[in-house]
């Protein structure tokens, strides 16, 4: 201790409060009180040791995990889009004949690895005569490819609506002759003017264009 | 330091009451708040409470002057330490923290009470009973009459100081001031104090 030496003054203080502590005896029920104030509080924080944070992340785990089942599983997910109301948002206005191009378009996106785009962007019909025309000036290899996605295609999408077909055809014909000319101008024109239905008919069908009815007959060969 | 200190820090029975268990018990940082680490805040509370809880009361009621709220206080104390147990790390401090909590408390409880008198109707004062007629329970009153005429911290640290037999330091910790501060008031309350007592006699 700091303190200097104690004057009178302050052993007169220390002896006139320890007498009136003395004086002093608390309540014997001090600890009772105690407990019961300890037990009070426990029951209002009872769940202090099991947060409600808990609770919410459990929740919040079982629902992820139910969305990513939801997610995963195609049907299921089909399902609910359709009790949702959210299919309009997913594909436009076509979505029965879209599922059934789809389920005829896998084959040919497995074959050819880079025809792959323009096979899914086939499905709308009549969008697709420009879509065709950008991807096959790069892809000049899938040419055997051709006959897989031709007719395929044609066969399950000619049933619905007539017209369709042939645009969807030369799409495919028109990829086996833009290759060889290599020109950008030459391939669009292609696929517009050939009419044909199958991928084979397609060299002679097209008398037009000189270019492509030359890498059909290639094709064929090769 | 207080002499003797050994063997009345352990509580003892309702029977007898120990002449100087206070000063001892809160001095007792050094003996019993070593309490042991392995307790729970059930067993830690029962154990400070028999053997701070008297010593406690009475150093609440020379700060709030009334045992009811003395022993309020402490028991709040004993509440809060019982909530806080977790989180003390050091558990040999469990009496300083609650004798930094009943002054706290204390202080709280004065604040509240200085409003409330300063809005309540004023009664007589108390008349002084008969056996204030001795010396020296005159002088002894005299003396808690001063001291609690005295400014709170100044009261304060006169009491942790001549009623706890606390050092600087555990007076500052208590207080929540610097040791400067501690000496200060300590100072200017003694100053008051024997100013008042002189004027008594």
């Amino acid at each position: 201790m700091n303190f200097p030496p104690d004057d009178e003054y302050g052993e007169l203080l220390r002896r006139a409060m320890r007498a009136e502590a003395d004086s002093v005896v608390p309540s014997p029920e001090g600890l009772e009180i105690i407990r019961t104030r300890i037990d009070s509080r426990r029951g209002l924080f009872g769940l202090r040791g099991m947060p409600w944070w808990r609770i919410g992340a459990s929740a919040a785990g079982a629902v992820l995990v139910a969305g990513t089942v939801v997610m995963v599983i195609p049907d299921l997910r089909t399902q609910v889009a359709e009790t949702v109301g959210i299919a309009p948002a997913n594909g436009g206005e076509n979505q029965p004949p879209d599922t059934g191009t789809s389920s005829v378009t896998r084959p040919p996106m497995a074959t050819p690895p880079g025809v792959v785009p323009p096979i899914a962007s086939a499905s709308p019909r009549a969008h697709a005569s420009p879509l065709p025309s950008h991807k096959t000036g790069p892809t000049a290899k899938p040419n055997p490819a051709r006959p897989h996605p031709c007719p395929s295609p044609t066969a399950g999408v000619v049933e619905p609506d007539a017209t369709v077909s042939p645009t969807c055809s030369p799409r495919e014909t028109s990829q086996p002759t833009t290759p060889r000319p290599t020109t950008p101008s030459t391939p669009t024109a292609g696929p517009t003017v050939s009419l044909t239905p199958s991928p084979t008919p397609t060299p002679a069908d097209t008398p037009t264009e000189t270019p492509t009815s030359q890498a059909a007959e290639e094709t064929p060969a090769s | 330091m207080p002499p003797n200190d050994s063997e009345e820090r352990k509580p003892s029975g309702n029977d007898e009451r120990p002449i100087d268990v206070t000063t001892e018990t809160l001095v007792a940082d050094r003996s019993l708040g070593a309490v042991p680490v392995g307790w729970d805040a059930d067993m830690a509370v029962t154990a400070l409470y028999s053997a701070h809880y008297r010593s406690l009361v009475r150093l609440a009621v020379l700060l709030v002057r009334d045992v009811a709220s003395a022993e309020e206080v402490v028991q709040d104390a004993f509440v809060a330490i019982h909530g806080a147990w977790r989180r003390l790390r050091d558990t040999d401090k469990a009496l300083a923290y609650l004798r930094q909590s009943v002054v706290n408390r204390s202080r709280s409880v004065l604040r509240h009470r200085a409003v409330v008198e300063k809005y309540a109707p004023k009664g007589l004062p108390d008349a002084p009973s008969a056996e204030n007629g001795a010396i020296g329970e005159l002088e002894r009153s005299a003396v808690i009459e001063a001291l609690r005429g005295l400014p709170t911290r100044q009261r304060e640290a006169l009491v942790l100081r001549y009623y706890g037999d606390l050092s600087e330091a555990e007076i500052a910790h208590a207080m929540g001031i610097s040791k400067g501060a501690v000496k200060s008031h300590t100072a200017r309350g003694m100053a008051a104090l024997r100013m008042a007592l002189e004027q008594f006699s």
